[in-house]
């Protein structure tokens, strides 16, 4: 053996003795998070938001709002101020009854109406431009990282269903992530997207945090609250469950999931539960209040609801 | 009362509304203790042009199910 080959693996040893007695530093293991204020959008005093259920922000930080009791969809700046309002109460084109979920890409806002199938498309100037015609309610909906929405499609015959829409609305492909229910809403989930058309679903009414790619693959499946059925109490004829799990659900830039607990959590509404990109729960930390969701924009701000929906706060989240 | 103040009640009133059409709201007798998201559920399920919709009509009483269960519920549990 030469000198060469020999100071080679010698090398190669040395190399291997330090990385054995120093580790590479593993991966972001939060192990509390703490949030800092950094917006405040509405409030008691103002006249800004009302009842606000659905948001949504673009990579300019601009954030859109869909206010339930004001029946309409508000943009506003990335300082909060109100750029524009469009919608009104109805069931006509561009109006609302009961608007609930809200996805922006690129180029276009998607809502929807909580008993309306389909979804409302805006230019991101909040301009109607056309209704997106679906075979059921929307039951969750989610921007793709690649431009149009995923949506799931509740249809009380054909559950489990994702249904991915290009920017123009055309269907693009579908995910099933159940194919039988084993009663009613046990399929009724929230979304959070990552890129390559990969989606957590947080079940509503189930302990289930789950992870599922494009070709209908699950990675994995996580339990927040032991894994306990979810009680159902019969109601005109169905079995209805009763607690909440899954309030809503959220991914942020390093894949990690934030599911935010229901009734089944100790702080309804409060609870959040981090899931690494791996299923495992790592933490968990307390909302100031009660949020019926959650939402985490690409710069991972937290955007969280407050006073009843009258107000939205942003949060910096530090990870200590 | 403030109009935010009522939000709650306009919502459930919209489920009941667009279910009921002139029904009665009944508590049934499957239901025990039930709730303000049971009770609509409820009158939604049973009513006679709900039931003569269908799959469709009954996926509507379902979904205003789960919308009062995640929103309207906990407001008033609060309140």
């Amino acid at each position: 053996m030469t000198k060469t080959k020999i100071g080679m693996w010698l090398t190669a040893a040395a190399v291997w003795t330090a990385a054995a007695a120093f580790p590479a530093p593993p991966a972001e293991t939060p192990t509390k998070i703490r949030l800092e204020e950094v917006l405040t959008i509405g409030g008691p005093d103002e006249e800004t938001l009302f009842q606000w259920t659905g948001v949504a922000v673009d990579e300019s930080g601009a954030i859109y709002v869909l206010d339930a009791l004001d029946f309409s969809l508000k943009k506003f700046d990335a300082q909060g101020r109100l750029l524009k309002k469009t919608g009104r109460k109805g069931q006509g084109p561009g109006e609302f009854s009961m608007p609930r979920w809200l996805a922006v890409d690129k180029e276009y806002v998607f809502a929807s109406d909580q008993p309306v199938a389909g979804l409302c498309v805006f230019d991101r100037d909040l301009n109607f431009r056309k209704t997106i015609r679906l075979s059921g309610l929307v039951d969750a909906l989610e921007s793709r990282p690649g431009g149009g929405v995923a949506v799931v499609v509740s249809n009380f015959q054909d559950p489990g269903r994702i249904v991915l829409l290009d920017r123009r609305g055309e269907v693009e492909g579908e995910v099933r992530y159940m194919t039988k229910s084993d009663g009613p809403l046990l399929d009724s989930v929230n979304i959070a997207a990552g890129t390559g058309d990969v989606f957590t679903l947080g079940f509503l009414f189930q302990d289930k945090v789950e992870k599922w790619d494009a070709a209908g693959l699950m990675s994995w499946t996580a339990n927040l609250f032991g894994g306990k059925a979810v009680e159902t109490k019969m109601i005109g004829g169905f079995a209805l469950p009763q607690d909440t799990c899954v309030l809503d659900i959220a991914v942020d830039g390093r894949g990690r999931t934030f599911a935010l607990g229901g009734k089944r959590a100790k702080n309804r509404g409060r609870d959040v539960f981090v899931l690494n990109p791996d299923g495992k729960v790592e933490t968990m930390f307390v909302l100031p209040e009660p949020s019926h969701c959650l939402y985490i924009d690409d710069r991972n701000f937290l955007y969280v609801r407050a006073d009843d929906g009258i107000t939205l706060k942003k949060y910096r989240m530090v990870f200590e | 009362m403030s109009f935010r103040k009522t939000w709650p009640a306009k919502a459930v009133a919209l489920l009941l509304i667009a279910a009921a059409a002139g029904g009665t709201l009944i508590r049934a007798e499957e239901e025990g203790d039930a709730g303000i998201c049971e009770q609509a559920a409820w009158a939604c399920l049973t009513d006679p042009y709900v039931r003569a919709g269908g799959p469709a009509a009954f996926g509507y009483c379902l979904g205003g199910y789960a919308f009062c269960k995640k929103y309207i519920e906990p407001y008033l549990e609060k309140h």
